[in-house]
């Protein structure tokens, strides 16, 4: 039948099939914070900060505790500026499921918000952004408002959402 | 031929270069010295035992007592209205008795804010920078003599301090405005049920007078975050654990920080999605202020106005009352509303 060489090239083939398989199931990282420029206006601030789900308390304290029992896996956040003034923060939330992101989106939901197609689900206020998709939820909160204040933040919303 | 005490004379003379200090002399002058030494010894061990400041050792087990003693002609509880943040704080305190009731001369007041958040004034995360201003300007002119304005902040400190307002305003009036520093906590045993020993900053282990100037807001944990809440801004260490069993928390904070008095700032109160905030649309504007000496009874009254929370709804309340601390029943205190 098969010579141990033959033998040596099906077991080599398996190996390789393995590895593209595997390499194939790996999930991407995803990185959702749109570069300097990436979305007009904008520029990335600082740093991203990237904090496991025991380690949140140090960015948001005690509020840190309704985002654990929604399952949030890991909070990354950083900072923008939009045309050199207005400031924004954008944190992003893994969660361990679009159910947890989908719980923490309809808690404190008020009827001032504006649905917005951006995700799977988005509301905008006066000087904030908030929207899911799939596990990810996303909160950009600016410090200050003004006439074009919302749609700036839905930009940079739309550029973090092609990112995810 | 020499004797042997002129030996002895010429020998001390060559050996200390100078002429005529006999051994005798020598000695004489330093049981002097020895004596000067002593009475100075003395003298430091005597005023250090009558210093009005307590021992290191003792500081760490004692809770922190800063009232002033109750006084029939003041109601314990005011709240004051529809002015701006200066003017309610002025109105308040003079409805209390006065500044001078509460800071002395020459005492170390350490004004305790909320300055927790990175968020602007009007989005009502931290206390208004006007409120704590007008407070240390009062209390710079009832005599202190130094007045610090500190918080353990949740977000980077710097930009709390900064974006909040309240280092500018507070450096304005003259306030020394102090940052959390790592290496400035000590550990104290808070003596409570669940709180034992835990590292505290050091500015509130060290002051005459403490005013608690929360802002009322929504939190998510315990319905509202108000007076007794804000001591959690005291506090190192890993606070989270401090959220799991909040309420007894809450109650051993506040059995260890007894204030001199507490200015609630209702100037903007956060309704929704605290303690956080970020959305202007969860902000009302009130306009109003609440102060007492009863930290129980302000907690009460906020939650009530506000959430219409009764104290059946939040645990900490009765659980503090229970404890001495003060009176959930406010609507029974003789209070004074502008």
């Amino acid at each position: 039948m098969f010579g141990p060489a033959a033998w040596g090239k099906v077991i080599g083939l398996f190996a390789i099939a393995v590895v593209i398989a595997g390499a194939g199931c790996k999930k991407k990282a995803v990185n959702p914070f749109p570069a300097s420029g990436a979305v007009a206006g904008w520029e990335k601030t600082s740093g991203t900060r990237v904090f496991a789900a025991k380690d949140l308390w140090h960015y948001i304290d005690g509020d840190a505790e309704q985002y654990i029992q929604a399952g949030v896996v890991s909070t990354s956040t950083s900072d923008y500026k939009y045309q050199s003034q207005l400031e924004a923060t954008v944190d992003v939330y893994t969660m361990s499921d679009s159910g947890g992101a989908r719980k923490m989106m309809a808690s404190g939901q008020t009827s001032d918000a504006k649905r917005v197609p951006v995700g799977d689900e988005c509301l905008a206020y006066q000087q904030s952004v908030t929207f899911r998709k799939g596990p990810y939820l996303v909160r950009i909160v600016a410090y200050e408002s003004g006439p074009g204040t919302q749609e700036a933040l839905l930009a940079l919303a739309r550029g973090v959402e092609a990112k995810l | 031929m020499k004797s042997g005490r002129e030996f002895e004379q010429e020998a001390t003379a060559a050996g200390q270069g100078a002429p005529g200090v006999t051994r005798r002399e020598a000695m004489l002058q330093l049981l002097r010295l020895g004596g000067v030494a002593a009475c100075a010894a003395g003298a430091g061990v005597w005023l250090n035992e009558h210093s009005r400041r307590p021992i290191a050792a003792l500081a760490e087990q004692t809770r922190r007592d800063h009232r002033v003693s109750a006084n029939a002609q003041w109601p314990p509880l005011t709240v004051v209205q529809g002015a701006e943040p200066r003017r309610l704080a002025m109105q308040a305190l003079e409805n209390l008795g006065g500044m001078r009731r509460f800071v002395s001369r020459q005492d170390v007041v350490v004004l305790k804010p909320n300055i927790a958040w990175d968020r602007t004034p009007e989005q009502a995360a931290n206390t208004n920078p006007e409120l704590v201003a007008e407070v240390v300007r009062q209390c710079r002119q009832a005599g202190a003599k130094r007045v610090i304005v500190t918080d353990v902040s949740c977000n980077e400190p710097r930009r709390c301090f900064q974006r909040s307002g309240i280092q500018a305003a507070a450096l304005a009036e003259g306030a020394e405005v102090i940052l959390p520093d790592p290496d400035h906590f000590r550990e104290v045993d808070i003596g409570g049920v669940i709180l034992k020993s835990w590292p505290v900053f050091t500015p509130f282990l060290e002051a005459d007078k403490i005013l608690n100037l929360p802002i009322a807001k929504h939190h998510v944990l315990t319905g509202a975050t108000l007076g007794m809440k804000n001591w959690y801004g005291i506090l190192g260490g890993e606070r989270s654990r401090l959220h799991q069993q909040i309420h007894q928390c809450l109650v051993d904070l506040a059995s260890f920080m007894l204030p001199t008095l507490t200015l609630m700032d209702c100037y903007r109160i956060l309704l929704r999605n605290g303690p956080t905030g970020g959305n202007l649309e969860d902000v009302a504007v009130k306009k109003t202020l609440v102060a007492s000496t009863d930290p129980v009874a302000i907690d009460a009254y906020a939650a009530k106005a506000y959430w219409n929370l009764d104290p059946e709804q939040l645990p900490y309340l009765q659980m503090a009352a229970a404890r001495g601390l003060g009176t959930v029943e406010f609507e029974k205190l003789a209070v004074k509303v502008n």
